[in-house]
């Protein structure tokens, strides 16, 4: 089929876990002060009251087992991708075994249901009062489930249970960890995101480069010139003039693919999230004078032809066919682009060789991208539920069976099996450190350059071999994994690390749940923007520019404003 | 019955041909598009390259759903839900039209009944009322969730009624008058003569279960449980990039499985496309007469 | 013979019994749902100890700047919806009632049932290829034919149309279904009567054919008003952009833009409630309507 529509459906999912991560909980950042006392705190409680509780185990042991068995219930949003061995399934696998017999955890689904439809699924859970013992939700309900008193404080069972591995994955960037919190008390376990990657790189195609004539970006106006290049010089070298110079989508900024927020940061606008301005307040990205900077530039592409004059209708699936015909040289895009769509583009045609580069400035200052705090699944107990430092025992378990000791020995019983089966997908839950990807590029780079793949491990051997099947047998299916991981400082990965050690990430100073004026407004202010600004960049008086900041700020921007910045400092 | 074969006429005849054909046409593109797409090679498929016939001719995504267990199973859900929701639709929808179709003064409760029914087209409680009022019932992960909440398809059961109101009063009345009973009435009488509506709701009644996925996802605990339409929703909804990007992405590439994906699709539709041709004789006019001839 | 039916009575309201229970149970239960529209409705404290707020929900909905705007998207879209359902299926109906060839009719009409089956999804994609004003077909042809190009559905002024056109093509075979069972049950004999009266074709088409299926078509027609406010939301979720939010965006698609910020569940249900009674109150005035000109009880 085609994909476009089921990829606006993608999008709009994508739309709203952006804005869960953008929303990534308020209350940890609420009384961020206030949590850390709590919880050293807390802490000091814990030793005498944890032994006093007589259901949980007496020692502190971080591998202790529930000796009879405890059963669980818990539900999970599933790939429906997963091939099972025989008389395999998610009730009875490797992961539900080991469970049993090393931690004496009897885990019992209520339900399963794909990853896209889990929302709904636990909102009905939510709402007819029958809640599983653990189960995973967004940082909107997260929040609701801690304010209404329905899931149960971990602190406790964290500062007694907890593995070193667990404490360094969830404490390695505070403000995640802040996010975990309600009114100071560890209430969710949660895979915190790493910030870099949330920064897109520039893709281009070097083979296009070289036929016009061109080197890499320094700056936006080489990215122009690129544009007009691909645009006007026939870089596929066909004889017809079928390319565009960049890749944009309907939807502007946002999507990790073809998504503009790459090209806003080199005129230094942030759009979608909250930054200080000059004077220290917190202001909307979208209604400063930067983006109209961007606007008019997007506009002069739209004159000039550089850009597909029906982007305003077409979505990143639609995109993603136009870049696999080969229409298409450069793009805005996440790291992970080669996995899709630009893994087809190389299928479909091998000549194209899309090359990561680092986002670049319009001027001397380096282009700084946005992220979000952001936790990606807020895992809970249930505050009924008798057991939950069972939840700080899982999440031990499975951080020691992926990046842990057994790890050496284990991986490819539990992650990844030998013949490439993506064991985690059967946990119950899945962590990982945040900097997994770029420790793996190091490695991988590192036995690509040496051919030697001696010593790795697991994620990292099988990234490895993949890596070297691309090198010797230039197969397309294994091209993402030279690219993003294999390729050294010319990997994706690479670039991402640079914005970490460069100082190239700029914080998103709003990750709350939405703010009582957002809920009521913000849908109306969005669709008020996108279409302004889709109207700007398809020729309309850049004025108007000027008036969508007023609207915006009447029609409840200010009040938005106002209640991110209280919320700031009541930190 | 004599054909007229004046000029004006015959340019009828042939202006009608034409713009029924082309008509027809028109409709068949996107199917065959689909069909195209399934026997192409993905690559092909990815650079939206395939428009009416296939490229790269490849068998492989119908190898894929064969080594999908999950489509098959779904598809034996789909033909239970299928065969015993219709079955009840048709069971519910038979007295209930014949009642509704007496008229008020012989049957007072008749418009007291028929608003009954009227007002819960226009009316519904919504998705969460809905949910805990199954889950209340005990029907929760069973296939009469799937079947129970709309085995009354009042638009069927109006249908129905002003079919039986349009046969002749006389019929019915003698058949009454001689002593029948309004089951036999019903069954002897009226259901021999209403065969074009009742192949009409029937039609419905399949078309509607065979196309539901909302409930199958809502209701079923298990995706094992999913009729085929919930299953393919997953399919077609492809997953969130950046759950998958955060845990492997490898599994990116999946996103892409567009062959495989118009296979499925297509595989899933054939069955009711199938299904017309059954039915389609009693839609003809002058296959099945009028039953009362003057 | 007034005793005779009395008598009988019991059995009919056996008959409709079970179907009376089902709706009941699954239909009228669930209406204490609609307490949702008049709460401030949070799904973690559920309806009893939600928060009444009259109509909070009502006014909220009412203040968005672009709610009229889009009120009236959805009626025109609608309305324009239920004129080309009815008008078109029925046409459709007597062209194939006027054709011969028994294959002929049977290959066209299954055919034109095929659309209906397919997503909107999928039809989204396909859409945007054959509408596209550089490489469509449609354009193709208009350009063959004289005509500029026209950005189907990148044009706020004519989006409305597409919309129109291209949900009619899809369903229109399906809603000829109806009409064509409606056809068999004509009495045969009007039209061998007519014959021997020297009635041309087009004179039975439009004294017998039409005549026979009016019932149908009121029926259809009173029906359909009951989706006055319901615009189609997958169809025009899967093809509209921000060029055309003007005269595409519709109710639905607000509230489902309001549901990505949070869960909605009150001004949702207030809108839902809200179409209900409009819906209701078109039905019982059509319905009077037609028991007063028609003197035809469509139920």
């Amino acid at each position: 089929m085609r994909k476009s529509g089921g990829q606006k459906l993608l999008f709009a999912s994508l739309c709203l876990c952006l804005i869960i991560t953008v929303a990534a909980c308020s209350s940890g950042d609420n009384s961020a002060k206030e949590s850390d006392s709590a919880i050293s705190s807390e802490s000091k409680a814990s030793n005498a009251e944890g032994t006093a509780q007589a259901s949980a185990p007496s020692n502190a042991d971080a591998d202790s087992k529930y000796d009879p068995p405890v059963e669980i219930t818990a539900v999970r949003g599933i790939n429906g991708n997963y091939k099972f061995n025989e008389g395999e399934s998610y009730d009875n696998n490797v992961w539900t075994q080991a469970y049993e017999q090393e931690l004496g955890i009897k885990l019992k689904y209520k339900w399963y249901v794909d990853n896209t439809q889990y929302e709904q699924k636990i909102g009905l859970d939510i709402a007819s009062n029958d809640l599983p013992d653990l189960f995973s939700v967004n940082s909107k309900d997260f929040n609701n489930l801690a304010e209404n008193g329905m899931i149960a404080d971990l602190t406790e069972a964290y500062n007694q249970y907890a593995s070193p591995l667990l404490r360094s994955v969830l404490e390695s960037d505070l403000k995640s960890f802040e996010a975990l919190h309600y009114n100071g008390k560890l209430m969710a376990i949660g895979q915190p995101g790493n910030l870099g990657e949330q920064v897109n790189v520039i893709w281009i195609r070097k083979d296009w480069l070289d036929n016009v004539g061109l080197s890499a970006p320094k700056t936006m106006d080489d990215v122009l010139q690129i544009a007009d290049a691909f645009t006007t010089k026939d870089p596929d070298r066909n004889g017809k003039n079928d390319t565009f110079g960049l890749a944009l989508t309907n939807q502007l900024f946002g999507g990790g693919f073809a998504d503009l927020a790459g090209f806003a940061y080199g005129y230094h606008a942030y759009p979608n999230i909250w930054i200080k301005d000059g004077s220290g307040k917190i202001v909307y990205g979208n209604v400063q004078p930067e983006m109209k900077t961007v606007l008019e530039k997007l506009q002069n592409m739209y004159k000039q032809g550089l850009i597909d004059p029906e982007f305003g209708v077409k979505d990143g699936g639609k995109l993603a066919e136009m870049t696999t015909a080969g229409k298409i040289g450069m793009e805005y895009g996440a790291f992970w682009n080669p996995g899709w769509p630009l893994g087809d583009s190389k299928k479909a045609d091998p000549k194209a060789e899309w090359m990561p580069y680092t986002i670049v400035s319009v001027d001397g200052n380096p282009a700084v991208g946005a992220a979000t705090v952001g936790i990606s699944g807020f895992i809970v107990a249930n505050n009924k539920f008798s057991n939950p430092e069972a939840l700080i025992k899982l999440a031990n378990f499975t951080l020691e069976k992926g990046y842990g000791k057994s790890a050496e020995t284990e991986f490819s019983k539990f992650m990844m099996s030998e013949d490439g089966k993506q064991l985690f997908d059967l946990a119950f839950m899945t962590m990982a450190p945040t900097s997994k990807n770029i420790d793996i590029m190091h490695k991988v780079s590192e036995a690509v350059a040496k051919k030697d793949g001696a010593g790795l491990r697991g994620e990292e051997k099988s990234t490895f071999e993949s890596a070297m099947r691309w090198l010797e047998h230039k197969d397309p299916a294994n091209w993402v994994h030279y690219n993003v991981f294999g390729s050294g400082d010319q990997s994706a990965m690479a670039l991402i690390e640079g914005y970490s050690k460069n100082n190239q990430i700029k914080v998103n100073e709003f990750y709350g749940s939405p703010t009582p004026t957002m809920v009521d407004k913000q849908a109306t202010l969005a669709k008020l923007e996108s279409e302004v600004f889709t109207k700007i960049i398809m020729g309309g008086s850049l004025n108007e520019f000027d008036d969508f900041v007023n609207q915006w700020h009447k029609l409840g921007g200010d009040e938005m404003t106002n209640e991110v910045n209280e919320l700031s400092q009541r930190n | 019955m004599k054909e007229y074969s004046t000029p004006g006429r015959k340019l009828f005849v042939i202006f009608n041909a034409i713009l029924l054909s082309a008509i027809a046409l028109a409709c068949m593109l996107p199917i065959v598009n689909l069909l195209a797409i399934s026997f192409s090679s993905s690559e092909f498929a990815a650079s939206n390259a395939v428009k009416l016939w296939p490229k790269g001719f490849t068998l492989k995504a119908y190898q894929f759903v064969a080594d999908k267990p999950e489509f098959l199973r779904s598809f034996v859900v789909s033909a239970k839900v299928v065969a015993i929701g219709t079955f009840i639709n048709l069971l519910l929808a038979l007295p209930t039209s014949y009642v509704l179709s007496r008229s008020e003064e012989r049957f007072k409760w008749r418009n007291v009944y028929a608003w009954y029914f009227v007002l819960t087209m226009l009316f519904n409680g919504g998705l969460i009322p809905g949910y805990l009022t199954v889950k209340e019932v005990g029907l929760l992960n069973s296939i009469f969730a799937l079947i129970l909440p709309g085995a009354v398809q009042v638009f069927s059961i109006i249908l129905l009624m002003n079919f039986f109101r349009s046969l002749p009063k006389e019929i019915d009345e003698a058949a009454l008058v001689d002593g029948a009973g309004h089951w036999t009435n019903l069954l002897k009488i009226y259901a021999p003569l209403s065969k074009p509506a009742l192949a009409t709701i029937t039609l419905f009644a399949i078309v509607g279960h065979w196309n539901s996925w909302f409930d199958g996802i809502i209701f079923m605990n298990n995706p094992m449980n999913y009729p085929l339409q919930s299953y393919l929703q997953t399919v077609i909804i492809k997953p969130d990039y950046q759950i998958i990007a955060s845990s492997n992405i490898n599994l990116l590439s999946l996103v892409n499985e567009q062959t495989s994906r118009a296979a499925q699709i297509f595989l899933a539709t054939l069955p009711i496309l199938l299904v017309y041709p059954f039915f389609q004789r009693y839609f003809i006019k002058g296959l099945v007469m009028g039953s009362v001839k003057g | 013979m007034g005793d005779f039916f009395q008598n009988r009575n019991g059995a009919l309201h056996v008959m409709i019994f079970p179907a009376v229970v089902l709706l009941f149970v699954f239909s009228y239960v669930p209406l204490f749902g609609l307490t949702i529209a008049f709460q401030k409705y949070n799904i973690f404290k559920g309806i009893f100890d939600s928060a009444w707020i009259g109509f909070g929900n009502f006014r909220f909905v009412l203040s968005l700047p672009d709610i009229y705007q889009v009120l009236w998207n959805t009626f025109y879209i609608a309305i324009m919806k239920i004129a080309a359902g009815l008008i078109v299926p029925v046409a459709f109906a007597l062209l194939l009632n006027e054709v011969r060839s028994v294959l002929f009719k049977k290959t066209v009409q299954t055919i034109v049932y095929f659309p209906y089956f397919l997503s909107w999804v999928l039809l989204g994609g396909i859409l945007i290829d054959i509408l596209s004003p550089s490489t469509g077909i449609v354009n193709d042809i208009m350009a063959g034919l004289g005509f500029k190009p026209v950005f189907f559905l990148g044009d706020a002024s004519v989006f409305p149309y597409v919309l129109v056109a291209t949900d009619t093509w899809k369903s229109f075979g399906f809603g000829t279904i109806v009409y064509l069972a409606a056809l068999t049950n004509i009495d045969q004999s009007q039209y061998e009567a007519s014959i021997i009266d020297g009635a041309s074709r087009w004179k039975q088409a439009l004294y017998i054919t039409l005549p026979g299926i009016l019932p149908t078509v009121i029926l259809m027609a009173t029906l359909s008003l009951g989706g006055i406010l319901n615009a189609g939301f997958d169809q025009i979720f899967n093809l509209y952009s921000p060029i055309v939010y003007r005269t595409g965006d519709i109710i639905d698609t607000m509230v489902y833009r309001m549901g990505l910020v949070d869960r909605q569940y009150g001004p949702a249900a207030a809108i839902g409630f809200f179409k209900s009674v409009v819906s209701f109150v078109l039905i019982v005035i059509s319905y009077k309507l037609a028991g007063k000109f028609a003197n035809y009880r469509i139920f």
